[in-house]
């Protein structure tokens, strides 16, 4: 072999590993996504900040009565409800009918208005109280979920309540 | 003579386009750290918003989480936003970004409590917490959220 010759191979060797050193850069590097902090930090936290303050927050309209409230009136007097809402107006409702439509208002008004999907579930192990949904892409990536038991009738049933945050 | 100098010109162009990549790749990883950064500085600020004592919901000193207390918030966004000392204040914790509180129910309402946008700014984080707004007047909690928007 010729010395250029054996030039010419030691210089594709380095391009070899030139290229390979750029491709392993290329990946490790510029393909890097940053770190989604903010994302984890929202996400945990979201969900189960929703449900608290949900459930804390106090309606005029039922007498001053919180949703958690609400909420166990619906499951104890399931369908019917007790608490009568707007009462002698023409936006009369049950609090059952009410809690639904304020938790789908609210949420709507903020998860959705974001465009984050979400899934709220309330049940007993009787039945199913409410379901709300609003699905987008991200649901089916995954799912953080928030829990808020509220106790019934003297702690004898529990109503369950979850809050599904897809992305 | 003429092969050396042909293998070090191509030898010297293969160090000058490695330069050139390295120098990319550490602008990329520079940028994706200044994000990083700037995601934990919205992170940080927006807990520093959510829990600061001035505006926290509180009965005989026991602070409640995630609650703001309307009669303080309206106190408290007419002076920071139109007294400069305490704009100034708060510029030092919350620098530039913009916390307001959003309330959703029962019915709509808005309180700008600092403002500081820069004029070209590049990047913008929101955060959104939900929160309680305790109404002492009608001893009613409202559903708001608080959003804190930081600019670089």
């Amino acid at each position: 072999m010729k010395k250029a010759q054996t030039e010419i191979m030691g210089l594709l060797v380095i391009i070899i590993l030139l290229s390979f050193i750029m491709l392993f850069a290329l990946k490790f590097i510029i393909l890097k996504q940053p770190a989604e902090y903010k994302k984890e930090f929202t996400q945990t936290e979201l969900a189960s900040n929703i449900l608290s303050t949900l459930f804390r927050t106090t309606s005029q309209e039922c007498g001053g009565l919180s949703f958690a409230q609400l909420y166990q009136d619906c499951t104890e007097n399931w369908n019917t409800g007790s608490i009568i809402c707007n009462k002698g107006t023409l936006n009369e409702t049950n609090s059952c009918n009410y809690t639904a439509e304020k938790t789908k208002t609210i949420l709507d008004e903020t998860l959705k208005k974001w465009n984050i999907g979400y899934e709220f579930y309330a049940y007993t192990n009787q039945r199913k109280i409410i379901e709300i949904k609003y699905k987008n892409k991200a649901c089916a990536i995954g799912k953080t979920q928030g829990n808020y038991p509220i106790q019934v009738g003297a702690g004898a049933t529990t109503l369950y309540t979850i809050l599904n945050i897809c992305g | 003579m003429g092969e050396s100098i042909a293998v070090l010109i191509i030898f010297f162009i293969i160090v000058v386009i490695g330069f050139v990549f390295y120098m990319n790749v550490l602008n990329a990883s520079s940028e994706i750290e200044k994000e990083e950064n700037l995601q934990l500085k919205a992170i940080e600020i927006a807990q520093m918003a959510s829990f600061l004592p001035e505006l926290q919901c509180s009965q005989d000193n026991v602070r409640r989480e995630n609650c703001i207390d309307l009669l303080k918030l309206e106190a408290a966004e007419g002076l920071i936003r139109k007294n400069s000392i305490y704009h100034m204040y708060y510029n030092d914790i919350f620098e530039s970004s913009n916390i307001s509180i959003e309330q959703k129910f029962p019915t709509n309402k808005r309180w700008i409590l600092y403002e500081n946008i820069p004029e070209n700014y590049t990047n913008k984080i929101s955060t959104f917490i939900p929160i309680s707004i305790f109404d002492e007047k009608n001893e009613q909690y409202n559903f708001a959220i608080l959003s804190v928007k930081v600019y670089k």
